[in-house]
């Protein structure tokens, strides 16, 4: 089971956001997505999940291209988990937790059978329950991130893809969500996570995608891909590398 | 039972009881007792007669019309993710009201019954689509509000041209009627016009009442749920302007109910937007009965208008909730 994509590009106007972009995510990968700010890692993400048209590519659900599918059925195969923004209204943690099951035609109010332990797993999964009747705006950064993610986890998705999950979040709280993360892959599913944070990419990335001005610079494992020169072509940073443990020197030039 | 459905019975119960202590008050006082003989067919003819022609439509006139602006208010509220929308402040009811005063300058309304509830559906309609059309065009809901006012001022100036060159007082005081809403002397045949306008709406806005909770997350979030964004955004235009122009046609423009129902109830269903649907609904349509009890009530030489007693109440509480919104820190 995999999501592939092939030659995707995304135009708005003039500007070229992704440029013949081609990879593959299967389950039981974690893939990390690194480049600096305006490489067009969101755009690309978006475009996956078909928040924004594509210009030309395509995006394979394991054989069916997801321009095909229902947003019901590219719902239930793909999670999203954008940067955190603020909730709209101050709604209940498992209220927000259920809304991970829109696609299956839950009703928040109503949970029954399989949604209702769907909920229950993600609350408990992301140390969420004893809070489930809380109002979300009285959460701290780090449980609404947690937060976030179990309702992601609550679609059930083969294939979780996450915008910078762990921006704002102090280390403790980094290591936990990537924590999680990393679980949902073990469980045998496959997560794309957009990470500025080089080291903890290291650490937990199965395999590195790098980008830059809209297109794939490298693909392949930490080992291969992560090097001094690399750093210094997609950053402009100079660094020592050892391994996984990465040091960033400072700016170059 | 949960808490919503504690809510909703308890709101069916005021429902009941307001609609009629709203049949007792008039010119004949007559207590609860002689108001259900009345209304089951056991009562004097007389009595029957006061409350079936008179009483009994004023007060489901003024129900309905709540109802309505309940919903409708709620709706717009989810999908444009602010407590600040609402048919009033975003221009829908004074484009509907505009839409009915011209049909009846121009005489049109004297063609057909149909004639008036139409334009006031179609005025409704026209304008919450601009807004949705702006929607797309702009994430900034105080843009979209200031858009809602300049096409209420808009629709009032035109409004105003009307009366200034109403060709004789009739005219004058029906469009009248219209800008300041009321629900007096209203038929049967009134209300059974405006209905099945009235069901359609709120039916429509019943069927989007989870894409509107989903719409939460933002619209981005909603997408990836599986949330047909151009769906939900047109039906609740629909719905909306369907509602709201069936509550114009027959009550003319009634401000605020939209907003200060909705979030009088938030608190009460955890701010989740589907459940805030009906509780409002029904909320604006005690508020509406009751508002218009007290415009009855109140020893004034011409008796109130029920729009002017209603943003005589609801503009400050919209003040209210905006201010109470900035010091939230969650700017409009």
């Amino acid at each position: 089971m995999s999501i592939s994509v092939e030659n995707l590009c995304v135009k708005i106007g003039n500007t070229i956001l992704v440029e013949d972009v081609s990879f593959a995510l299967k389950r039981g990968e974690l893939v990390v997505l690194l480049g600096p700010n305006g490489a067009g890692k969101t755009t690309l993400l978006k475009a996956c999940l078909d928040i924004i048209p594509k210009t030309s590519g395509t995006v394979t659900y394991e054989d069916t291209p997801a321009a095909d599918l229902s947003p019901q059925a590219r719902a239930r195969a793909m999670a999203y988990l954008p940067q955190i923004q603020p909730l709209t209204w101050p709604n209940r943690v498992k209220d927000i937790v259920a809304l991970g099951r829109f696609a299956y035609g839950a009703n928040p109010s109503t949970l029954k059978g399989e949604d209702q332990s769907a909920v229950d797993h993600a609350l408990s999964d992301c140390e969420l329950s004893h809070m489930a009747e809380r109002s979300a705006e009285t959460l701290s950064g780090g449980e609404q991130a947690r937060l976030h993610f179990a309702r992601a986890l609550a679609a059930q998705t083969p294939f979780l893809l996450a915008d910078e999950p762990v921006a704002a979040l102090d280390p403790h709280h980094q290591f936990k969500v990537l924590g999680l993360i990393r679980r949902y892959v073990d469980q045998g599913n496959g997560a794309l996570v957009i990470l500025h944070d080089i080291a903890l990419a290291a650490r937990y990335a199965d395999r590195l995608l790098w980008m830059k001005d809209g297109q794939l610079k490298a693909d392949g494992s930490v080992a291969e891909t992560l090097t001094v020169e690399r750093l210094k072509d997609i950053y402009n940073v100079d660094a020592d590398i050892n391994g996984t443990r990465v040091e960033l020197l400072g700016p170059r030039g | 039972m949960s808490r919503t459905s504690i809510l909703i019975i308890g709101l069916c119960a005021a429902n009941i009881i307001a609609l009629i202590l709203a049949c007792g008050l008039g010119t004949t006082p007559m207590e609860p007792s002689r108001i259900i003989s009345a209304l089951i067919g056991q009562g004097l003819p007389s009595d029957e007669i006061i409350i079936w022609t008179i009483r009994m439509p004023r007060a489901l006139a003024a129900s309905l019309t709540g109802l309505a602006l309940g919903a409708s208010g709620a709706a717009l509220q989810g999908l444009l993710r602010n407590p600040l929308a609402e048919p009033g402040i975003l221009g829908v009811s004074a484009t509907g009201s505009l839409f009915a005063s011209v049909s009846i300058y121009y005489g049109l309304a004297a063609l057909s019954p149909w004639v008036i509830p139409s334009a006031a559906i179609l005025g409704a309609v026209t304008a919450t689509a601009i807004i949705a059309l702006a929607a797309l065009k702009t994430r900034s809901v105080v843009t979209l509000i200031l858009i809602g006012v300049g096409l209420s001022s808009f629709a009032g100036a035109l409004m105003s041209l009307l009366v200034n060159f109403a060709p004789n007082p009739f005219t004058l005081s029906d469009i009248m009627n219209w800008m300041l809403g009321s629900v007096a002397n209203r038929s049967f045949a009134d209300i059974l016009f405006v209905l099945p306008f009235m069901i359609a709406g709120l039916l429509i806005i019943w069927s989007i009442r989870r894409g509107l909770s989903a719409l939460t997350l933002g619209e981005d979030t909603a997408h990836s749920l599986g949330l047909d964004l151009k769906k939900i955004r047109w039906l609740t235009v629909l719905g909306a302007g369907l509602a709201t122009g069936a509550s114009i046609a027959l009550a003319g423009a009634i401000g605020f109910v939209g907003i200060v129902a909705p979030h009088m109830i938030r608190p009460f269903v955890h701010h989740d937007p589907a459940r805030t649907i009906l509780p409002s609904a029904l909320l604006g349509s005690v508020m509406l009965v009751l508002a218009d009890m007290g415009v009855r009530l109140l020893p004034t030489q011409t008796e109130l208008k029920l729009g002017v007693v209603a943003a005589i109440i609801g503009a400050p509480a919209f003040i209210w909730i905006a201010v109470q919104r900035s010091n939230g820190g969650r700017g409009a």
